[in-house]
């Protein structure tokens, strides 16, 4: 299973159709690792977890443990966590400051641009080091937006501002609503789930339709609205998309707090400074940076999480909450507290997800469960240009309604794409990034 | 200012409030459960990192929370977990919980401070996670001899949790 031609007989967007095997078969999951997360543009963490240099968090590209770092000049870079020796973690904490990373198993040592500067004996003991070896391998670009900063395998390729394209355009209403913009709450929640990526992923990226059924219990308790289809699911290019729900995600009247108040404030200055139809998009609502970084701009609080793949049927979610700098203190908290309540392992919405997606991945484990076909019909036909509706300035492409699969089949379209299997041709073979024929004393 | 306790009284009380405790949440009994705290309860079951300066790593307790709660929202969150709706808790999980009281002081305030070792089992279709860690809980005595817990603080061993999330209670 390595041609792309048969990766395209298992996905028909024409017809809304995908294959069950694309979400638990080994070999596309490998594939996947290599085309997808070896070269997209990956969400790292926020450059407020790293404010001085020397300091560093730790995190994952794909399977690839990576560490952060900002260096002595103050520029962000990125490494994969392995000794160039020969492989041991030179970093095993979560978060810290450090001027240098010791390898504990030969005592190699590191600076935060990565690069060798200490090999025990190494007089005495090499006369020459293969080039390979004399740093840790760094990843190809990393760079910043809103101080969110992404990272990619791959030196080539669009930048991250061309790569995030029109969806630009909307993550500016999030994240440039206040002066200072927006930092991470202290922490991180981690937990995992036996799903594949991709369903969290285009989850986020836009299925509304299963707000009232599997959030029953949240509705019925007054954490958020009856859910109408008021609103519009919008797929911004690229495998990015969103639903914005009029009045807001998280409405409901049930422990309600400050910050509610606040955003509603925002919307009324943003729409008297810009128009009337950027009500819709303050906030802007629940969404998805491909390949698998979602967010939740919502009535009560702000998150981002990655759902990071180990293995085609497991992930693990890392899931920040985010609150702008010049928020008051008591708003901050507020904000903070309405996310864990409603998001995070014992959110009172994410409890029922984890359930849900579980059990699909269970169904994929026998052999008739995934065979045939996962159904992607809804909306079919019914798409047209964001700018018909809102104005000449808005990207994209939307659905008539908010409940849509259309922005799923943007999702599968932009991984046809990069799984070259859009055109049914053959890939090339990459080259090796590093030669390890080159050597130096 | 805490000082230690001999009063085995104390001990002997604390010891049943908690196997009351642990009686209500294995028999999902969480509203009897809610009684037991304060109305001005403060818990929390914060994140924790791995932190390192230099080559020293430590553990660390961070701002953001997978229980943060007032007596209110953890009010709610026992409406979320008994609604039918809640397909996490459909059917109910089954919990087993293990505590052991570990070290009992009193303060100037005649407020008591316990630490508790935890050991929970939680099992339902498809799933059975562990979790384990220690609670400090503040607790203060009542109109006659029984304690409501004004303050807990769960530590847990895990820093990433288990498979789904958290649809039990510490």
């Amino acid at each position: 299973m390595s041609q792309p031609q048969e990766i395209a007989d298992l996905v028909d967007l024409d017809h809304g159709m995908i294959a069950r095997k694309i979400f638990v078969d080994e070999d596309i999951y490998r594939l996947e690792m290599e085309h997808i997360f070896g070269h997209s543009w990956l969400f790292l963490g926020h450059e407020s977890q790293i404010p001085q240099a020397g300091d560093f968090f730790t995190t994952y590209m794909g399977e690839d443990e990576v560490i952060v770092v900002r260096g002595e000049e103050g520029k962000i870079r990125a490494f994969l966590n392995s000794c160039a020796h020969r492989g041991a973690k030179v970093c095993r904490a979560d978060r810290g400051t450090t001027k240098a990373f010791h390898c504990p198993y030969h005592g190699w040592t590191y600076d935060t641009k990565g690069r060798l500067v200490g090999v025990p004996r190494r007089k005495i003991l090499y006369e020459q080091l293969a080039a390979e070896s004399t740093h840790l391998r760094e990843v190809g670009r990393v760079d910043s937006i809103y101080g969110l900063i992404f990272g990619n395998w791959d030196v080539d390729g669009p930048s991250l501002k061309d790569y995030l394209g029109d969806m630009l355009f909307y993550l500016d209403l999030m994240f440039n609503r206040m002066e200072g913009g927006v930092e991470v709450v202290g922490g991180v929640h981690r937990w995992t789930i036996d799903v594949n990526w991709k369903i969290p992923s285009e989850n986020f990226g836009g299925d509304y339709y299963h707000l009232p059924m599997t959030h029953a219990a949240g509705i019925d308790l007054g954490f958020r609205n009856p859910v109408t289809n008021n609103g519009y699911s919008i797929a911004a290019g690229n495998g990015h998309s969103f639903g914005a729900e009029l009045g807001g995600a998280q409405q409901g009247k049930t422990v309600q707090s400050e910050y509610t108040r606040f955003v509603e404030k925002m919307r009324e200055q943003v729409a008297a400074t810009r128009g009337a139809q950027y009500n819709q998009f303050i906030p802007i609502g629940v969404g998805n940076i491909f390949p698998n970084l979602s967010f939740m701009d919502t009535m009560r609080f702000r998150s981002l999480r990655l759902w990071q793949p180990k293995g085609p049927s497991r992930i693990e979610v890392q899931s920040w909450c985010l609150v702008d700098r010049a928020l008051s203190p008591e708003l901050k908290e507020a904000a903070r507290q309405q996310y864990t309540l409603a998001f995070g392992p014992s959110g009172m919405f994410e409890q029922d997800d984890g359930d849900v997606w579980t059990s699909i991945q269970e169904t994929l484990k026998g052999a008739r469960g995934r065979e045939g076909w996962f159904n992607y019909q809804m909306g079919l036909g019914r798409e047209f240009p964001v700018s018909e509706k809102f104005g000449k300035e808005f990207p994209g492409t939307m659905g008539d309604t908010l409940m849509t699969e259309a922005n799923h089949r943007a999702f599968y379209r932009n991984w046809l794409k990069l799984m070259h299997a859009d055109q049914g041709e053959c890939e090339e073979e990459a080259a090796p990034s590093v030669s390890p024929k080159e050597v130096v004393q | 200012m805490t000082v230690e306790t001999n009063s085995t009284g104390l001990w002997e009380m604390l010891e049943k409030t908690y196997r009351r405790e642990v009686i209500l949440l294995q028999n999902r009994r969480f509203d009897e459960w809610l009684a037991l705290f304060s109305k001005d309860l403060v818990y929390r079951v914060p994140t924790i990192a791995v932190a390192a300066q230099g080559d020293t790593l430590s553990y660390e307790l961070e701002e953001l929370s997978y229980y943060e709660e007032n007596y209110v929202t953890l009010s709610e969150r026992v409406r979320k977990v008994m609604h039918p709706q809640t397909w996490a808790e459909q059917p109910g999980s089954k919990t087993r919980y293990f505590i052991q009281l570990l070290d009992v002081l009193e303060d100037e305030d005649n407020n008591v401070h316990a630490v508790t070792n935890f050991l929970l089992i939680q099992n339902r279709p498809g799933l059975e996670q562990l979790f384990c860690g220690e609670r400090h809980d503040v607790l203060k005595q009542r109109q006659g001899s029984d304690f409501e817990i004004a303050r807990r603080e769960v530590l847990l061993d895990r820093p990433v949790l288990g498979n789904q999330g958290l649809s039990i209670f510490f």
